[in-house]
């Protein structure tokens, strides 16, 4: 690549990483009072209940998915597609399990009428349905590390010692890695969202942010006052990237004899598949044991979900390009990587709410103020949010593209573009489609972002669940929650699909190389 | 004595090894040569427990092995070096070896190491050094655990004559009195350890005329 067109691809990736943080610049260009960004004894106790709570949720969610990745990826199901069957629940909003323990208990009390008296609220509540909630990604990221240990490595250590040992000795230490980073994501998200503990009145700072915002109505409060909340989470960030730049993507082996561990080891494995599967069936159960006439609640939900789609769509069509040319540059041309990776997944920390908050303030005290109230402010709150997770997506998959094939397309072209539009795009296709439905879907189910910057009547579905939920269970929440359950299931479905389609797809969603070869061959 | 019986796997279609049977005295050497894709490295794997066979035993005085790895008496030297990149190259040359006395446990180490010309490299991580170190410390590693039947598989690629020669050395005077069976596709391999030659092809093992 000429040295203009890099300089092009540097430009436009500095406006990507610029658009990212945009809404802290809303919010930063105001002044106010720095002070904010001391907490004071109060705002001290909230920051403290964060991190525990995100702590909490964290440490156990992973653990869990530890287990749960480990019994998937010993059992006979371990080549199979169906072992990635616990992901059609991934994208199901957090508060959904939120009214799934509420309904759960209102459903048990009718049984039971001693666990009526049971309040639904706190730090216990809070952190159970968080850990449901993030239990999938726990689990994918897990079985992804394991998935791509090094099996000559692993059986090197099998024939000098039992696998117990070889799991405390070799395994582990090469996972931890992929559990920290997973740590560091859902740590993250819990300490970012006030969905849930607004619903189990379990006072968290984020909604503190977001309620100064409600009250005082100051934008650059918002800013100081959310600094020691981005401090922790950057903090994660630091560490998720030493973490990811230590996972190096050996080749894969087919596993064919399982390891046989201790029943100290499998006990921990089937109970946390029991939760898993309880993460899967509470929620259908509930909410279908919940809802009144799901008809009913269809036609009643579908102008907020078309609203949703639209939404959605066009925060696809504003990350995706960002990201893409944003993965390609720190991938494959930029001089200070490292930097560059960790600015990019800076604004991953940044809460929803925030990015809201900041946009409205951004784009109304702009030329841009034209697009206030139309349905772009919500799609780029939502793309500026998702788009360093799409960044990183984007990155892990170019990872695993084969550069031999691409410089092998280049050098064989026989004219310009043709190894672009025949080779490169159909290899990398399936990647950009998962991507832009991980997005679409991601954007559906989001609060905090689109909550203050929602278009007036033209609510979301997922801002209607939300604010019907402040009511309690009720049947047409549980038919709401009910679409947005099947439509996130779909969607998800269609992810996988194309994850394990055959045209090399599967490559794209992390499969080496070799590991293609390899089933070729057999 | 290590007897190996009709030892066959299959992967779909392709017959990868096919009714292998052949004996191994203790101290003796035998070189499976074969070109890429002939089933060596499974005849290998299948050996050591790492594969199911689909048909066939192997057996040591006519005792069948465990099932359980570890108990098989087998060490292995990989196509790769597969040492362990959170531990040091020490960590990775001690963590099979039977010897509990710390203090001869660290001269075996050092002894080992030294022979095979890695002696400087203990304290550095597995990622610190080159790919031939690398392979190096993997047959020291093989060597230290001390185990009754050491199976090579194709361990000196890439290694320069003068050092390949060393390294054969070295595996001969600390397995002298163990079975060893390399694979290889490179004939002059089998000519230093003086050994016994099988031939493989699609799967099927022949001796060499003459041997």
């Amino acid at each position: 690549m000429s040295d203009m067109r890099k300089r092009i691809l540097c430009a436009l990736t500095v406006l990507a990483l610029l658009f990212g943080l945009m809404p802290l610049a809303g919010l930063f260009g105001q002044g106010g009072d720095p002070s904010l960004a001391l907490p004071n004894a109060r705002r001290l106790g909230l920051l403290m209940n964060s991190v525990k709570l995100g702590l909490i949720t964290a440490l156990l969610c992973m653990l869990a998915g530890l287990f749960t990745a480990l019994f998937i990826h010993n059992s006979r199901f371990r080549d199979r597609p169906i072992r990635f069957g616990f992901l059609l629940m991934a994208f199901v909003p957090s508060y959904i399990y939120a009214l799934t323990w509420m309904n759960l208990l209102r459903e048990a009390g009718s049984i039971w009428p001693g666990l009526l008296r049971i309040r639904a609220a706190g730090l216990v509540f809070c952190s159970l349905t968080e850990i449901f909630a993030w239990l999938p990604l726990a689990v994918a990221v897990a079985l992804l590390g394991l998935e791509r240990e090094n099996r000559q490595q692993l059986d090197a250590a099998r024939l000098c010692c039992d696998d117990d040992t070889v799991f405390w000795s070799v395994q582990l230490p090469g996972l931890i890695p992929y559990l920290m980073s997973g740590m560091g994501i859902i740590f993250i998200l819990s300490i970012t969202d006030f969905s849930i503990p607004s619903l189990f009145q379990y006072n968290v700072y984020a909604m503190e942010i977001f309620s100064d915002f409600s009250v005082t109505g100051r934008a650059v409060n918002s800013f100081w006052l959310a600094v020691p909340l981005l401090a922790a989470a950057i903090v994660l960030v630091f560490l998720m990237q030493a973490g990811t730049g230590r996972m190096n993507a050996p080749a894969p082996r087919r596993q064919e004899i399982v390891m046989d561990y201790s029943f100290s080891l499998k006990l921990p494995q089937w109970i946390c598949v029991f939760i898993m599967a309880m993460q899967m069936i509470f929620p259908l159960l509930s909410l279908l044991l919940g809802v009144g006439d799901f008809a009913e609640s269809v036609k009643l939900s579908v102008e907020e979900f078309l609203n949703s789609c639209e939404f959605a769509l066009i925060t696809v069509a504003i990350s995706l390009p960002a990201a893409l040319i944003s993965a390609v540059y720190v991938n494959w041309f930029a001089r200070y990587r490292k930097l560059f990776r960790l600015l990019l997944i800076i604004p991953l920390a940044i809460p929803g709410n925030l990015i809201g908050i900041g946009l409205v303030t951004l784009i109304n005290g702009s030329f841009l103020h034209g697009i206030s109230g139309t349905s772009l402010m919500p799609a780029l709150g939502c793309a500026a949010h998702f788009f360093p997770l799409c960044t990183l997506f984007l990155s892990g998959s170019l990872r695993q593209l084969d550069l031999g094939q691409i410089r092998a397309a280049l050098l064989f072209q026989k004219r310009r573009g043709e190894a672009l539009v025949r080779v490169l795009i159909p290899m990398f296709l399936p990647a950009l489609t998962g991507c832009g439905l991980l997005v679409f879907v991601l954007t559906i189910a989001e609060v905090g972002t689109v909550l203050p910057l929602a278009p007036p009547g033209k609510e979301p579905l997922s801002v209607k669940i939300y604010n019907y939920l402040h009511y309690g269970a009720s049947d047409a929440v549980s038919g709401f929650c009910l679409v947005m359950i099947l439509v996130c299931m779909g969607i998800t479905a269609v992810i996988l699909r194309i994850g394990m389609g055959r045209r090399g797809t599967a490559r794209s969603f992390g499969q080496s190389p070799e590991k293609k070869q390899e089933d070729n061959r057999r | 004595m290590w007897e190996i019986r009709n030892l066959s796997k299959c992967y779909g279609q392709v017959q990868a090894v096919k009714q292998v049977s052949f004996e191994l005295k203790m101290g003796e050497t035998a070189v499976v040569l074969g070109e890429s894709g002939c089933g060596k490295s499974t005849l290998l794997r299948l050996i050591a427990g790492l594969q199911k066979p689909d048909e066939g035993s192997v057996t040591r005085d006519g005792q069948p092995l465990s099932a359980k790895l570890y108990k098989r008496d087998i060490a292995m030297v990989f196509q790769e070096p597969a040492l362990w990149n959170h531990m040091s190259v020490k960590e990775n040359l001690l963590f099979g070896c039977p010897e509990k006395n710390k203090a001869r446990r660290n001269d075996l180490v050092r002894e080992v190491a030294g022979e095979l010309g890695i002696g400087e490299l203990l304290g550095r991580k597995p990622d610190e050094i080159s790919g031939g170190q690398a392979r190096r410390a993997a047959v020291a590693r093989a060597l230290l655990s001390q185990r009754s039947l050491l199976l090579l598989d194709e361990p000196f690629t890439n290694l320069d004559p003068e050092i390949k020669s060393r390294t054969i050395r070295t595996v001969q005077k600390y397995c002298g009195s163990c079975a060893i069976l390399l694979v290889t596709h490179d004939s002059s391999e089998a000519g230093e350890f003086g050994a016994r030659i099988f031939r493989m092809k699609a799967g099927e093992l022949e001796s060499v005329p003459g041997d």
